[in-house]
């Protein structure tokens, strides 16, 4: 929008935008609210530091929520507009205030805001300006404040080198996490992990008594009255487990598997549901110790059978997680596997759904023969679940299962699936299905598909969708990929030309039928391409449709590029003789779009022959 | 912004929407000295007879779609650029704009912009299939822009291949109240881009005839049209009218109820079936398909298949929870409906409420 | 009597503003004295004429118009088995008005919180507009202005209270007025702004057969279900910044004006000091209670929506602001269900801050919808034009 230098030309929208800020009504407000950084920029760092900021500070505490929301966001990005980190702390005061509003979105925006002028100060200012603004909020009287200085902590907490420093931090941050009320100790509770962390990666600073600290806050978190600030105290032990693992402190690790199992085993659903989302993060914490890992079965089993689905479905994903973990295959057999298939035939539809997103990892868990016996059958009833999530989840990862037990053994339970999945009324589903054929035509071979499979595969060329007519060609070429040249003319070209001439009054089926022919140019051989696919399309050169008309055009320079790829004077003369005379009257065509694709791809022809 | 209402307003009134218009406009926005047709200039070199496209055009209208089809706004220049452009394609179409089949027939969009790109993913990418929009491209959905553009763009790119009528939305009084005006202010910081649309849209043909069979139009009938060469006589460039035949072929809707009837809407009329038939009857026509009212499935038959509705945004306005439909007619005047869901996408931008300062 | 000894207690308070609104800002029901501030009313007994020296004596410090000037009439109408009289304004047609087919009268219901004279500036532009031969019925409801209950113990707000109040009221008037005027002549438009939108959406089916079929539509003003709904969940807010107590009517109508609550200069002199009652410290005092609803508020807007899209009459939305309109009516409208009209310039009070546009888009409503106005003009049937009648009948 302009800089210092032609600051004059930017005078008078400058004054209308400082206008706009005073302006009656908000949305006006808002908007040049939203342009203060080119205000700013007209301005110059001198004025905006005497003039702007000064008035922000001001409009900061009078002015409506939405107007708060972006001048928050706005002035996190603002250190270069008043003169570089030298400045920054005049940023502060209208960010202190609008992190102390009561409009939770404004104070998440100053809170990022404030975190993000902090990163650009220096140790002193830090010290000098920025610490005592989270003191101020800290112990302000306003819950809401409070809630924002919880978000401040990480910004100076081991970016100051003096022990003391930190030691009062952390004792500011335990009344934080004592505070009456549950917003405050939530806030504290979800930063508390970051600050463990910070330390974890800066092993250096950290002291015992920092030590007992972080304990007594994580004391607190698991004693809080409140489900929804307990809760976070999973997080928090996870990252406490990670900074001892760092340190290869094994000493605490009996009393923290200790509170694991009493977090898992809570009574608060909520809790166990955080238990159950994070347990692999929080099981392999404990692998130093397989034992520990093992102590972990029993709650892992009662949460897969916990009242809530919600922490059901939570856990459904962890499976194969936690079994990686336990590597025992007699475990897995004997405690996992039933666990799994109880998850299975769940009430639960998402419950079912999210079991099927991970469960086909088991199978490498397993000895094959094991895998045949338990694991699988489990698979195909999930295949012929009534949800179809399940089924598309399952057949999605059935790539791993084929690797262990091999796929003629799914085969047989497979094709009722996909069949009935083929016909779902909602296309992106069709589509799913599609776009999963190669690789299991792959797997299955040849004579298999064609058996099966091939009938399917061109049933979809006819769908009313375009999507899945297009994903059905992309699905023939790629099976010629697979399959070879042979096949595609036995069983796809063959089958295709073969269409009775009622059905080719059909604009979609002509044009789908010429788009699919053409697809397949490329991965078949130049004789299936001469015999039997240029004729089809030179046919349609002449079709009553313009737009059949300019994709043969198009195509024309298809088969070109493919009958040119190899010198072949017979192809040569054809495309001489037939291909270059009708493009170039399809050039002279009444229709500016078939003239236009004609003369583009005529030039791409010759390029190809030269 | 002063006279906003879904219908035409007493003259007396809508004088005043000049005066008042440039008050609302963002402060920088110096351009809006007034919003009366053809100021935005895109008129102001018109060709005198139609001129195909230029390779170097050519080039940047593929150059636009690319960039319109990932919902992106084009620049104000080249808004100016594509409305100059599109004003003589447009200026040579017929009030009857004749279409041939094959082609896929559409109804309102309402700058529901996924949606659209979710119903060429259903009925095939243009130029391959040919398209027909039966008007009502902008307002309500936060696409409106990027919509109208994408379409103005493929219609300059393609002219035989889609063609794009005029709906009561495309008008200056309507798009001021149901956010096309607030967007362009928004996207682009002044009412330019509004002006030249909205001059635009006084050259989309309003009516069109899909193979002499088909008769297609965004509203219904008029008691002033009895056949579709009355439509011809028109003199269409202009701004929608409050009243008579351009206005109720924008404005009208089928009812159950016989007769000519008076539209609850305050703008157009309804017609019955009596009505319907008569008309298809004296212009040897097998349909009248139009669009302008919200059907749950997409579409619905009326006047025993003389009439057809067709509505393509889905879940309308984000919230109605209706399925959208296009209508397929095939070479050889085989119909098929097309019925589709919302696209799948990342959710819309929240528009934040205003806390209301007033009791009730 | 004990009246005497209540009227000085009262006069005392009133001399206190401050404890008014502590008052005030308790239940309506409930201890002794919030029966004194409810009843007081009844001290300044409009049978008496006490309340027209009052009037005067507002109107002497503050210059501000009186009713006189936008309405012919303001009776107070006693009706008992509603426990209310009520404070009504009105104009009625001139019996003699011959030569229209058809004489619209406009039915109105304001809003809570505001009283029958938001109306006043409609009725004015109306009568400018159409002279004599229209009629305009508006009135204080109950818990506003001066609209008082007969016995104060027991008075609940529940919409169908309001509802019912407002058919007794309409009939009272066709009784009293509309009678005299040529019945096939009658066309009745309810129009209703806010709240007064839901109570007419909800009356139209109360409304006793011969009333009924001389209705021609129904307006509703800057009201939409949804909105309303989310503004009774932020409207403790707004109570909380809205003061009660005015140093004076002039002082009132100032902030009315500065806070933008009113947008035009001569609504806001007749609308806003109507809602005050003038203490004998010369402080004028808040009469309705806005809290006191709180427990009625469920009750007023559910089902709206609806209800209003499939009402069988002819129906228009005037909007303030923007289109914010919910499901319900956005597929109504998107089936031409009704006509909706947006003021993007007004305020919520659309009746005071663009009485002009809004009295044109009533009077053009009206010609619409009924059918004795309207022909529609045909060219069908070879080049000759003929003249079909309109299908709606309204008789």
């Amino acid at each position: 929008m302009g800089d210092n230098s032609d600051s004059k030309v930017n005078l008078y929208p400058l004054a209308l935008l400082m206008d706009e800020l005073k302006h009656d009504d908000i949305s006006n407000r808002v908007e040049a609210m939203k342009k203060l950084d080119t205000i700013a920029l007209a301005l110059g760092v001198q004025r905006t530091r005497d003039e702007l900021i000064p008035f922000l500070t001001e409009v900061a505490q009078d002015d409506e929520d939405e107007v708060f929301a972006v001048l928050a966001e706005q002035l996190g990005n603002f250190v270069p507009f008043v003169g570089g980190r030298k400045y920054a702390t005049l940023l502060l005061p209208a960010l202190e205030i609008l992190a102390s509003t009561e409009e939770t979105l404004v104070r998440e925006k100053a809170v990022d805001s404030l975190n993000m002028v902090a990163e650009q100060l220096t140790e002193e200012q830090l010290l000098h300006d920025f610490v005592p603004l989270i003191e101020n909020l800290a112990t302000n009287e306003w819950f809401s404040s409070k809630v924002s200085a919880c978000g401040l902590f990480k910004a100076v907490f081991v970016r100051i080198q003096d022990d003391k420093f930190r030691k009062d931090l952390l004792s500011l941050f335990l009344q934080l996490i004592q505070d009456d009320t549950p917003m405050v100790r939530r806030a504290a509770g979800r930063n508390l992990p970051t600050l463990v962390d910070q330390l974890t990666e800066h092993p250096e600073l950290s002291t015992d008594d920092e030590w007992d600290y972080i304990s007594s806050m994580f004391q607190r978190l698991v004693n809080d009255s409140q489900d929804s600030v307990k809760f976070l105290a999973v997080d928090v032990l996870i990252s406490i487990l990670k900074f001892f693992n760092k340190k290869k402190d094994f000493t605490h690790t009996k009393d923290l598997l200790q509170s694991s199992i009493q977090l898992i085993g809570d009574e608060a659903w909520r809790v166990r549901y955080m238990a159950a989302d994070r347990f692999e993060e929080l099981a392999s914490q404990f692998v130093s110790n397989p034992q520990y890992v093992s102590e972990l079965l029993e709650p892992f089993l009662a949460l897969c059978q916990d009242n809530e689905s919600d922490v059901r479905k939570a856990i459904a994903k962890q499976i194969p997680g936690y079994a990686k973990l336990l590597n025992d295959p007699s475990v897995i057999l004997n405690r996992i596997i039933p666990a799994a298939q109880n998850l299975s035939i769940d009430e639960t539809e998402c419950v079912r759904a999210s079991l099927a997103l991970e469960i086909t990892n088991l199978a490498p868990l397993l000895p094959k023969q094991d895998s045949m016996d338990s694991l699988v059958p489990i698979l195909l009833h999930m295949l012929k679940d009534e949800f179809p999530d399940v089924r598309l989840n399952i057949i999605a990862k059935l790539k791993i299962v084929n690797e262990s037990v091999g796929i003629e053994f799914l085969s047989e339970n497979l094709l009722p699936a996909i069949t009935e999945l083929a016909k779902d009324p909602n296309w992106r589903v069709r589509l799913a299905i599609i776009e999963y054929i190669p690789l299991l035509a792959e797997q299955l071979g040849m004579e298999f598909f064609d058996s099966k499979l091939s009938d399917l595969c061109l049933s979809w060329l006819w769908d009313g969708v375009y999507s899945i007519r297009s994903a059905a060609i992309t699905n023939l070429s790629k099976l010629t990929e697979i399959f070879g040249s042979d096949w595609a003319q036995e069983e796809i070209i063959s089958r295709l030309l073969k269409s009775d001439t009622q059905l080719l009054e059909n604009f979609n089926y002509r044009i789908t039928l010429l788009f699919a022919l053409t697809g397949l140019v490329p991965v078949v051989s130049t004789d299936v391409v001469v015999e039997k696919i240029l004729p089809f399309v030179n046919h349609l050169s002449t079709d009553n449709v313009p737009n059949i008309r300019f994709n043969v055009a198009k195509f024309y320079a298809v088969i070109v590029e493919a009958l040119t790829k190899n010198t072949n004077k017979n192809h040569i003369e054809l495309i001489n003789n037939t291909i270059i005379p009708t493009l170039e009257k399809l050039c002279q065509d009444p229709d500016v779009d078939v003239r236009f694709f004609s003369a583009q791809s005529l030039e791409k022809c010759k390029s190809f022959l030269s | 912004m002063d006279v906003d209402t879904d219908v035409p307003m007493h003259d007396a009134v809508e004088d005043q929407l000049d005066s008042t218009l440039d008050e609302e406009a963002p402060g920088f926005d110096n351009g809006l000295a007034s919003s009366s047709p053809g100021t935005s200039g895109i008129a102001d070199n018109k060709a005198t007879k139609p001129v195909e496209l230029t390779g170097s055009s050519i080039g940047q209208l593929d150059a636009w779609l690319e960039k319109l089809s990932q919902c992106q706004c084009l620049s104000e220049e080249d808004v100016a650029k594509l409305c100059k452009m599109a004003v003589d394609v447009l200026q040579f179409e017929d009030n009857v704009q004749p279409v041939s089949v094959p082609v896929t027939i559409c109804g309102d969009v309402h700058g529901q912009f996924h949606d659209l790109i979710e119903l060429f993913k259903i009925g095939g990418p243009c130029p391959d299939t040919n398209y027909l929009f039966m008007g009502d491209y902008v307002d309500r959905g936060y696409y409106s822009v990027e919509t109208v553009s994408y379409l103005v763009a493929l219609k300059v790119r393609y002219p035989s291949r889609i063609t794009i009528l005029r709906g009561n939305h495309e008008s200056r009084q309507i798009t001021q109240v149901y956010g096309f005006y607030d967007e362009c202010l928004r996207k682009y910081g002044s009412a330019n881009v509004w002006k030249m649309f909205t001059d635009l849209f006084d050259y989309f043909p309003i009516t069109a005839l899909v193979d002499n069979k088909i008769f297609c139009l965004h509203g219904g009938l008029s008691p002033m049209i009895e056949t579709v060469d009355q439509v011809r006589e028109l003199n269409r460039i202009q701004e929608v009218p409050h009243e008579g035949p351009m206005c109720d072929l924008l404005w009208s809707d089928p009812d159950d109820r016989g007769g000519w009837g008076i539209s609850p809407r305050g703008a157009g009329f309804t017609f019955g079936q009596d009505i319907s038939e008569q008309f298809n009857h004296t212009n040897d026509l097998s349909l009248i398909a139009r669009a302008h009212q919200l059907v749950m499935e997409g579409y619905a038959w009326s006047h025993q298949q003389s009439v057809v509705t067709i509505f393509s945004a889905p879940n309308y306005c984000y919230r109605c929870g209706n399925q959208a439909a296009i209508m397929e007619v095939d070479d050889t005047m085989n119909r098929q409906f097309l019925q589709y869901n919302p696209s799948v996408r990342p959710g819309e931008p929240t528009v934040s409420r205003k806390t209301p300062d007033y009791f009730l | 009597m004990s009246g005497n000894l209540q009227r000085e207690a009262l006069l005392k308070e009133f001399e206190n503003a401050g404890k008014m609104i502590h008052a005030f800002d308790t239940a309506p029901e409930g201890n002794g004295e919030e029966d004194t501030i409810t009843e007081l009313p009844v001290v300044k007994n409009p049978g008496l004429g006490v309340s027209s020296e009052t009037k005067a004596e507002n109107m002497e410090d503050t210059g501000f118009p009186r009713w006189t000037e936008f309405f012919a009439k303001n009776e107070t109408v006693s009706l008992p088995n509603r426990n209310f009289t009520f404070n009504t304004y009105f104009q009625v047609p001139e019996v003699n008005s011959s030569d229209l087919s058809s004489i619209p009268i406009f039915l109105a219901h304001h809003g809570a919180g505001s009283t029958g004279l938001t109306f006043a500036p409609l009725a004015k532009t109306l009568k400018e507009d159409l002279g004599t031969n229209f009629g305009f019925f508006s009135f204080d409801a109950r818990g506003h202005g001066e609209t008082k209950p007969l016995d104060p113990t027991d008075v609940t707000y529940y919409l169908n209270d309001f509802v019912t109040d407002f058919v007794e009221l309409i009939v009272w008037f066709y009784e009293n007025y509309l009678k005299a005027c040529k019945q096939s002549k009658l066309s009745l438009i309810l129009v209703g702004h806010s709240l007064g939108g839901s109570v007419c959406a909800n009356l139209y089916e109360h409304l006793p057969e011969y009333i009924k079929r001389h209705t021609t539509g129904l307006a509703m003003l800057d009201i939409v279900e949804e909105m309303a709904k989310f503004v009774l969940t932020k409207v403790d807010h707004f109570l909380s910044v809205t003061p009660n107590v005015f140093g004076s009517a002039k002082e009132a109508v100032d902030w009315y004006q500065s806070h933008n609550y009113s947008k035009l200069k001569e609504s806001a002199e007749i609308s806003v000091p109507a809602l005050f009652h003038k203490a004998k410290s010369g402080k004028v005092v808040r009469i309705t209670n806005l809290a006191s609803f709180k427990p009625y508020w469920d009750s007023w807007f559910d089902g709206l929506s609806a209800k209003f899209v499939s009402l069988p009459t002819s129906k228009l939305l005037i909007l303030a602001g923007n289109d914010n309109l919910d499901k319900e009516l956005i597929v109504g409208q998107m089936q031409g269900k009704y006509q909706l009209i947006v003021f993007q310039d007004s305020g919520h009070f659309i009746q005071e801050d663009v009485p002009k546009k809004a009295a044109i888009s009533l009077v053009d409503f009206w010609k619409r919808s009924d059918n004795r106005n309207v022909t529609i003009k045909t060219n069908w049937g070879s080049s000759q034009n003929k003249t079909l009648e309109g299908k709606k009948t309204v008789e």
